[in-house]
């Protein structure tokens, strides 16, 4: 079933919009939950979470790709949890993505007053002036959390190169965020 | 919330999202597969007939050091690091005055780096050169290197017993040129050493030689496959990887990493 269909079925209010969405996106989803989140249970929550939103919130929204509308809820509800468990001291998930940018464009760099979709904006146009390539890199590792072994294999690269790619990524991607007057 | 930014790649676009969704490029794998099997047909024909009729013109191990020499006259824009040495047999020190100190400027999109001779002294318990003929050889064809290739988007140089090729990362495929150049360099008894170069910093091709130059002489084994080329010690005595980045946080550090490795490390 292809997501034109299963969006028709939200629309119908028909519960089976549930199980084609897990049957189509809910390994990937637990996958993006489990990157940031050790315990299965919790990845789990996460996406029983997850499709709740997109219930109710499909309508009255029309996401383009359900895809990448369930990822972007699940990972926004993997890393409240995270937030909420490292808080607590209750969770060892390697945290290495977020520390990348945290050194790089920690929140005392934002200026005051910048929303966090003006944020969202500047990154939008930021990866879209990126090659293909170095998109996919960049989002594989920041959004979709992948190790950089993972990135490496996939892309046919080495560890270093990986790596060397993503600094020149985030140095341009502050200065890009300084030249519109989001950090300083 | 943990970073601000972070949180902020949650909320891309979605069609930035899928684009990386791997179950979607999935999707694409078997238009994939029918590039890829003719991509290696068509390799299979560059290098075949590459190595027939670019090998005979490869100078091999034994070619004498007036054939390398031509090559180098006849090479256009490349300055050589210098490299003198002095011995101290009992002491094992030696003094290098090629080290190269950099300093970078950035200027908005580009980095500027310019490399300037400093007198630096190693304890690398090797002698750079040797009153002995045989070593004093060995040195003099390790510093005498000759380009091969020469392109902007390719570059070869040819030392005593290794190759450097060296390419720009954004040659996803590369030129027919550079490709034969390179399948013939595979084919020789060098050891080759390919390294891709982060877009426009072929600029920076003759300071790499200075460094690898260096490394290669002082005894080091060298890897170079990679994006850019910076230096870090591997953990394993001996083996340094040369990488180099215009965009670390203080090239002056960088540099210090260069000395600080290549002296050390036995």
């Amino acid at each position: 079933m292809n997501d034109d269909e299963i969006i028709a079925l939200f629309f119908a209010r028909s519960e089976k919009a549930i199980t084609e969405t897990q049957a189509r996106y809910g390994r990937t989803c637990l996958a993006i939950a489990g990157k940031f989140l050790d315990d299965g249970r919790d990845a789990e929550e996460c996406l029983n979470d997850t499709m709740l939103t997109l219930w109710n919130t499909i309508p009255p929204e029309r996401p383009t790709s359900l895809g990448a509308y369930a990822y972007a809820i699940i990972r926004n509800k993997a890393l409240t949890r995270f937030d909420y468990n490292t808080a607590e001291k209750r969770n060892n998930t390697i945290s290495a993505p977020i520390d990348e940018l945290e050194d790089f464009l920690p929140d005392e760099s934002v200026s005051d007053g910048v929303e966090d979709r003006q944020i969202t904006e500047a990154i939008n146009s930021f990866l879209r002036s990126q090659n293909e390539k170095k998109r996919y890199i960049f989002i594989r590792r920041y959004f979709y959390a992948d190790s950089l072994n993972e990135l490496a294999t996939d892309v046919g690269m080495t560890v270093d190169a990986i790596r060397n790619i993503l600094f020149r990524m985030r140095k341009q991607l502050k200065d890009k965020l300084c030249k519109d007057g989001i950090c300083i | 919330m943990k970073n601000r930014v972070f949180r902020a790649i949650g909320d891309i676009d979605a069609s930035l999202i899928a684009e990386a969704d791997k179950g979607e490029k999935h999707k694409k794998g078997i238009d994939l597969r029918v590039v890829s099997a003719l991509a290696a047909c068509a390799a299979v024909v560059v290098i075949a007939s590459a190595a027939y009729t670019a090998l005979p013109l490869m100078p091999s191990k034994d070619v004498s050091n007036g054939y390398r020499a031509e090559l180098y006259d006849s090479a256009e824009g490349f300055v050589p690091g210098q490299k003198t040495c002095s011995q101290d047999g009992e002491s094992g020190t030696a003094e290098s005055s090629d080290s190269a100190q950099m300093t970078t400027e950035n200027t908005g999109e580009t980095s500027v780096v310019a490399v300037e001779p400093t007198s630096h002294t190693t304890e690398t318990g090797k002698n750079c050169a040797d009153t002995s003929d045989a070593t004093s050889a060995v040195a003099t064809l390790a510093t005498t290197p000759a380009i091969f290739f020469d392109k902007p988007y390719a570059k070869v140089m040819i030392y005593d017993t290794y190759i450097i090729f060296a390419t720009e990362a954004t040659n996803e495929i590369l030129p027919y040129d550079a490709e034969k150049c390179f399948s013939a360099m595979m084919q020789s008894e060098y050891e080759v050493f390919y390294v891709q170069l982060y877009n426009g910093d072929m600029m920076f091709f003759d300071q790499l030689m200075t460094m690898l130059q260096r490394e290669y002489d002082s005894g080091h084994e060298i890897m170079t496959i990679g994006l850019d080329f910076s230096v870090y010690d591997t953990g394993n005595t001996g083996d340094i990887v040369l990488a180099y980045t215009t965009g670390y946080p203080d090239d002056t550090t960088l540099c210090q990493t260069v000395c600080t490795v290549s002296s050390t490390a036995e």
